[in-house]
């Protein structure tokens, strides 16, 4: 082989290699801050249904709350970290509030796959099973079970997520100890 | 020999690490502007490309999708300059269309600015604002001319307008928002 044409084949072997590196810095890049941001968000000693599923009510956002960038003031969360790896898990939202909620289901690339409000839920509670999208026949099982329990069926694109309540506070003194109690509301449990 | 292939995957690595920072930091592509505020339009969405992926998960983690709620960022005054926790900006406009809004002021390290009284947003339940209007100063001291936003301190500043359940012509295009003004209220350094 000429060395003009080494020379070719070395440019394109490293454009190729930088590319690739390109590539997976900016797929990989979302997965890892999510991942940080849900061991930060729910430390491994919050309030633990089991190593599955972990439940946080956070205080009402101050100066102070500096977990996430661009946190929202107006806003009361709770949050679940769950893992549908090892089966299915349970989530009940019933804030009873009188203005805006939202149930909000996020995958380990960040993406919000799926969001619930209060209108879309006519105020009602939510009551989802969330699993992994899987087989046909385990799917199917997952269907009936999730029916039998009076669930509505959640396919998460990923093992691994994050489920946000938001819940609107138009009156942060006013009505904190009602926003607590809203935030009381979510429960998620790992089903046996 | 070795030092050789190891020069050239070191720097295969540095240009591929540093041209994938350089795009998702500085690019562009996928944020729409309506007036000085700039919004990421699939912000959360599942339909987003992995470097608005990327760039929402440095600048704002757990964005709702476009359906549910649209955030516009402004860093820079109507006349181009930078915005800054020191001076005091006037922010009008008519009220945006959607079930909720409001105004937060951040300080450049992405975070709520202190304030004792947690006066961190001005939002369509303020007190003080007229019905359809946006009138609100942002600064270190209070000011006469509306609902204030205290931004203590020398940081760079951030505003953030987010619009909860926007009305349909934001939702069909986010840069279809009739931006809200944003002036420097006197000569700042």
């Amino acid at each position: 082989m000429s060395p003009a044409r080494v020379r070719v084949l070395r440019c394109a072997l490293w454009l190729l290699l930088a590319a690739f590196v390109h590539g997976l810095a900016v797929w990989a890049l979302p997965r890892v801050i999510m991942r940080g941001a849900m061991s930060r968000l729910v430390p491994v000693n919050a309030t633990v249904a089991d190593e599955r599923v972990r439940v946080l009510y956070p205080p009402l956002t101050t100066a102070a709350s500096r977990q996430i960038v661009l946190p929202s003031p107006d806003l009361a969360y709770a949050l679940c970290v769950y893992d549908l790896s090892k089966g299915p898990v349970d989530v009940d939202a019933a804030p009873a509030w009188p203005g805006y909620w939202s149930v909000a289901l996020y995958a380990d690339n960040t993406d919000n796959y799926l969001v619930r409000n209060d209108v879309a839920a006519r105020s009602r509670p939510v009551h989802w099973r969330l699993a992994l999208s899987e087989e046909a026949a385990a799917l199917t099982a997952t269907s009936i079970a999730a029916m039998a329990a009076g669930r509505e069926l959640v396919l998460a694109p990923s093992a691994r997520g994050l489920l946000l309540m938001r819940v609107l506070v138009a009156d942060r003194h006013g009505e904190a100890a009602a926003a607590a109690q809203a935030q009381r509301s979510l429960h998620c449990v790992a089903v046996p | 020999m070795f030092a050789a292939r190891l020069w050239f995957c070191l720097s295969a690595l540095v240009f591929g690490l540093g041209s994938a920072w350089c795009v998702v930091r500085y690019g562009g592509s996928g944020t729409v502007a309506a007036g000085t505020w700039q919004s990421q339009v699939l912000a959360g969405s599942v339909h987003a490309d992995p470097y608005t992926r990327a760039r929402v998960a440095l600048g704002g983690l757990l964005a709702l999708g476009p359906e549910e709620t649209v955030y516009y960022v402004a860093s820079t005054d109507d006349s181009g300059k930078p915005l800054s926790a020191r001076c005091h900006y006037r922010v009008t406009g008519p009220a945006p269309v959607a079930r909720w809004w409001s105004v937060t002021a951040y300080a450049d390290d992405r975070f709520l600015f202190a304030d004792p009284q947690h006066r961190y947003s001005i939002n369509n339940a303020s007190p003080g604002l007229l019905p359809g209007q946006v009138m609100l100063v942002t600064g270190p001291t209070p000011s006469a001319a509306g609902p204030w936003l205290p931004t203590p301190g020398n940081s760079g500043l951030l505003l953030v307008l987010r619009l909860y359940q926007p009305g349909p012509a934001v939702r069909a295009s986010v840069a279809a928002l009739t931006p809200l003004r944003i002036q420097a209220e006197e000569a700042c350094p």
